[in-house]
């Protein structure tokens, strides 16, 4: 007995030192941005910044904070993150909740469930995605962003899941106590579906935030974009190397590719998520293992 | 209860499409403004296109124009203007009678994606600034206007200079069968010239002389690899930086091999420098260094980013750029003010010259959409630009444009086009006045570059790189002993790629790193580059040379 529980311990401790490693492993990069944002750019340029801050300097945050853009890209994100979040959320129940119902009490059950399954399967594309939006006129507002992927069928099969999961009883006793569907869903299932509705709001807020394509292809000008396409484009800028490149280019590349502010800028980026992301983790975790598992 | 859950689906659709139309009424106003001016604009217009104009003359009433826009730095502009109303946008409307209007502006990172969904949706803008293949598509679409015509009555003398540069090369690609399709932003092929960077301050501290020849470069390589140039004793310098980019041109070059260049050969026939046998001769050197130590061993997994990082720490001692380069290591000098990085021409193996091979760098396409109006007013745009830049009210009004600041406001004029091979001919009058003092002569701009030396000289190391790239000893010094002693040799495919190209030249560009990578580093040996020909030839090289030599003699 005592020697299998020291070689138990042992192998507690193995496990410990294991994910430690990789935990600190997966710190490294954010550590690695944290440093290059507090330092000179002569010694980032140099290569000589891997953990800890050389020259301390706070320039690149005072220039961020000066620069508009980036306080407007990261407003355009937040009214984004909390218009998308919404709708997203609301789609998510609206649509699984029927779809959760046996095929006996409704109907067309099934035909509707492929219509959305469909959907995840095949898109219409770019140009045609493209076209819908600027003829419904969402061109330059921030509903491009957000109603284009109104409806997260993959949530919705989460949610879907976790409904059907749910004792039969519960339902029936509202019924019994003369609740319609609406009642029902809004005082019964919602209020025991709280971790499930933690995934899906963790899994619509990460997706919109970091979200960079549809900004870029639907916004007629930067002001109006999301943090994540004005991130994209500063760091896409960086490259320069082939031989087209004229003394004009390289001297604006010299203005505008500064690493400091590019580090700071992806660091005050991902804070947000960072705060959030461990009062969310816990249901994240419970809810996506109950949501998979069919009761 | 069946009756009661039929509804939903109803219910949901009702949400979605209330939703929906909140979206759009917003934006909706906006648009329809819009469309009201552009519909207005044509009526006013047509009875302005009788009145006969120069290539300044003001439209009365004033025509719009629609474009799109490359948003460079919010730095190019100055405080309080926006891409969409700035210093030109004003002037145009002021002095032209040009009401411009973008349809979107992006970063110009994103513009090729986001003008490639613009054409495919077919709502094209009515100045059209896109790139060859763009262009091509276009044109073969019918969507493009011919500007022949109102080129020859409508260009200003600077504009047709400019475009008379190097025999006219700029405008051939744009030219179809005799009619110009379209205006391009032209550089001059000068600027593209490949060079030698050596850090001089090491070459005095070992004793070297300046490189005369190719053998001269390849010693003083081993020398920076093996006799400690830093002087901290330890073995921890490389002589030449590579990244897996290959930027080994400059390399190659002293062996007469011209990599990705289309030459013509003895017979006439136009071919591939990079399948030529010269270029063996010089991966086998290449090869020979590597395993000396002479190249950094890592340079197969680093970019462009982290070969400028090793360099910039002070580990390399010869790299291959262009007259750019300095840019990228002018943070060294602020630190340790004897480093001294020198450009060299390329060196010759043997007794012919080496040279280096240029190309024709367009900057951009501006076309006209077909239908529109003023088709005229593209060129007016461009003549108003080199007016304000170079002409003769550059004199009072070319601070303004170009934004004291930074000296780039010109990226934010909707279309421009700098004088072809400026550059050297500033470096000249900046050599001129260093040497007499007297700056009476020069040019505004090379008077801006004699100011940042003159800076710099006096103890603004921030400036630095104006001196290596202007001054006597700098990149354009470099540039102008090419052309002053014939030695360039021209790309001869200056054209849109061909339907090949666009389909093969991927799959043959990484061919060529991974054989050439591994080559260098031996785990190839060097008689595997006669395997790669013969693979690139199969692999649609032979089909693309068949289409390249087409298309240069039909033209």
């Amino acid at each position: 007995m005592h020697h299998t529980s020291s070689a138990y311990r042992w192998f507690l401790r193995f496990n410990y030192v294991i994910l430690t490693v990789i935990a600190l492993l997966c710190l490294f990069p954010i550590v690695n941005i944290l440093a290059i944002s507090f330092s000179s750019s002569t010694a980032v340029n140099a290569g000589s910044v891997t953990l800890w801050p050389v020259d301390f300097t706070l320039s690149s945050y005072r220039y961020m904070l000066e620069n508009n853009q980036f306080i407007h890209s990261f407003g355009t994100s937040l009214l984004r993150v909390v218009l998308g979040v919404s709708v997203n959320l609301l789609f998510t129940i609206l649509v699984a909740y029927p779809l959760s119902k046996e095929a006996a009490t409704f109907r067309s059950r099934t035909a509707y469930a492929w219509i959305f399954v469909f959907t995840m399967l095949f898109g219409g594309g770019l140009i045609p995605g493209y076209l819908v939006v600027k003829e419904m006129g969402l061109l330059d507002s921030v509903w491009a962003l957000v109603l284009p992927g109104a409806v997260p069928i993959f949530n919705v099969l989460l949610m879907l899941n976790f409904f059907r999961g749910l004792p039969k009883e519960l339902e029936e006793a509202a019924w019994m106590d003369g609740a319609g569907h609406l009642r029902t869903l809004w005082s019964v299932y919602l209020p025991v579906s709280l971790p499930s509705i933690a995934t899906v709001t963790l899994f619509s807020l990460v997706g919109h935030w970091n979200a960079w394509f549809d900004g870029m292809i639907y916004m007629r000008s930067p002001e109006h974009y999301p943090l994540a396409t004005y991130l994209q484009s500063i760091l896409q800028q960086v490259s320069v190397q082939n031989e087209n490149v004229t003394f004009e280019q390289a001297a604006l590349l010299n203005e505008i590719s500064d690493r400091t502010t590019q580090a700071s800028q992806i660091f005050l980026s991902i804070l947000p998520i960072l705060a959030i992301y461990p009062f969310l983790q816990r249901y994240f975790v419970h809810g996506l293992v109950v949501g998979s598992v069919k009761g | 209860m069946t009756s009661k859950s039929r509804k939903f689906p109803v219910m949901a659709a009702a949400l979605v499409l209330s939703i929906a139309f909140s979206g759009c009424s917003n934006s909706n106003a906006n648009n329809s403004t819009t469309a009201k001016e552009a519909n207005a604009a044509p009526a006013a217009a047509t009875a302005a296109a009788e009145v006969q104009g120069g290539p300044l003359t003001k439209y009365d009433p004033p025509i719009t124009l629609t474009s799109t826009m490359n948003e460079t730095g919010k730095e190019t502009l100055a405080e309080g203007d926006t891409h969409a109303n700035n210093v030109w946008t004003r002037g145009y409307e002021d002095e032209l009678g040009i009401k411009v209007t973008y349809d979107w502006i992006v970063a110009d990172a994103n513009y090729n994606d986001k003008m490639n969904v613009t054409l495919a949706s077919g709502d094209l803008p009515d100045v059209l600034k896109v790139n060859m293949v763009q262009f091509e598509q276009l044109y073969k679409a019918g969507m493009l206007q011919d500007l022949t015509e109102v080129y020859d009555q409508y260009a200003s003398d600077l504009v047709k200079e400019y475009y008379s540069e190097e025999d006219g090369a700029a405008l051939k690609p744009v030219t179809k069968d005799g009619k110009k399709y379209a205006m391009v932003s032209y550089g001059g092929s000068l600027d593209s010239s490949d060079m030698v960077w050596i850090r001089k301050d090491w070459l005095d501290k070992l004793g070297l002389a300046e490189p005369k020849s190719m053998q001269d470069i390849i010693k003083i390589a081993e020398a920076f690899a093996f006799n400690d140039p830093d002087g901290n004793g330890k073995k921890d310098t490389y002589g030449i930086s590579l990244s897996k980019d290959l930027p080994i041109n400059g390399f190659l070059l002293g062996y007469h091999a011209y990599l990705e260049t289309w030459i013509k050969n003895d017979q006439g026939e136009i071919v591939n420098g990079t399948i030529q046998p010269e270029v063996k001769a010089g991966l086998a050197e290449l090869q020979r260094l590597y395993k000396e130590g002479v190249i950094d061993p890592e340079f197969g997994v680093k970019d462009f980013a982290k070969q400028m990082e090793d360099v910039n720490a002070g580990k390399a001692g010869m790299f291959f750029l262009p007259q750019w380069a300095p840019f990228q290591v002018k943070d060294m000098i602020k630190k340790d003010a004897n480093v001294n990085w020198v450009p060299y021409p390329v060196q010759s193996i043997d007794d012919q010259p080496a040279k280096t091979q240029n190309h024709l760098s367009l900057g951009g396409v501006f076309a006209v959409r077909k239908g529109y109006e003023h088709p005229e007013a593209l060129i007016k745009l461009l003549n108003f630009q080199a007016e304000k830049m170079f002409g003769e009210s550059a004199a009072t009004e070319r601070a303004k444009y170009l934004n004291g600041d930074t000296g780039l406001g010109f990226q934010n004029a909707v279309v421009s086009n700098l004088p072809p091979n400026k550059n050297v001919k500033a470096q000249d009058e900046v050599e001129q006045a260093l040497k007499t003092g007297d700056t009476s002569k020069m040019g505004l701009e090379a008077k801006l570059f004699y100011d940042d030396i003159q800076a710099y000289r006096g103890g603004d190391l921030d400036k630095w790189h104006m001196e290596r790239i202007f001054g006597p000893l700098s990149s354009q010094g470099v540039i102008k002993y090419y052309r002053d002693n014939d030695l360039i040799v021209m790309n001869e495919f200056i054209y849109a790629p061909t339907k090949t190209m666009n389909s093969k030249s991927a799959t043959l560009d990484k061919l060529r790193a991974e054989t050439f990578v591994k080559i260098i580093y031996g785990s190839l040996p060097v008689d595997d580059f006669d395997k790669f020909v013969a693979n690139w030839k199969k692999l649609g090289g032979d089909e693309i040379t068949k289409e390249v030599n087409e298309v240069v003699k039909g033209q």
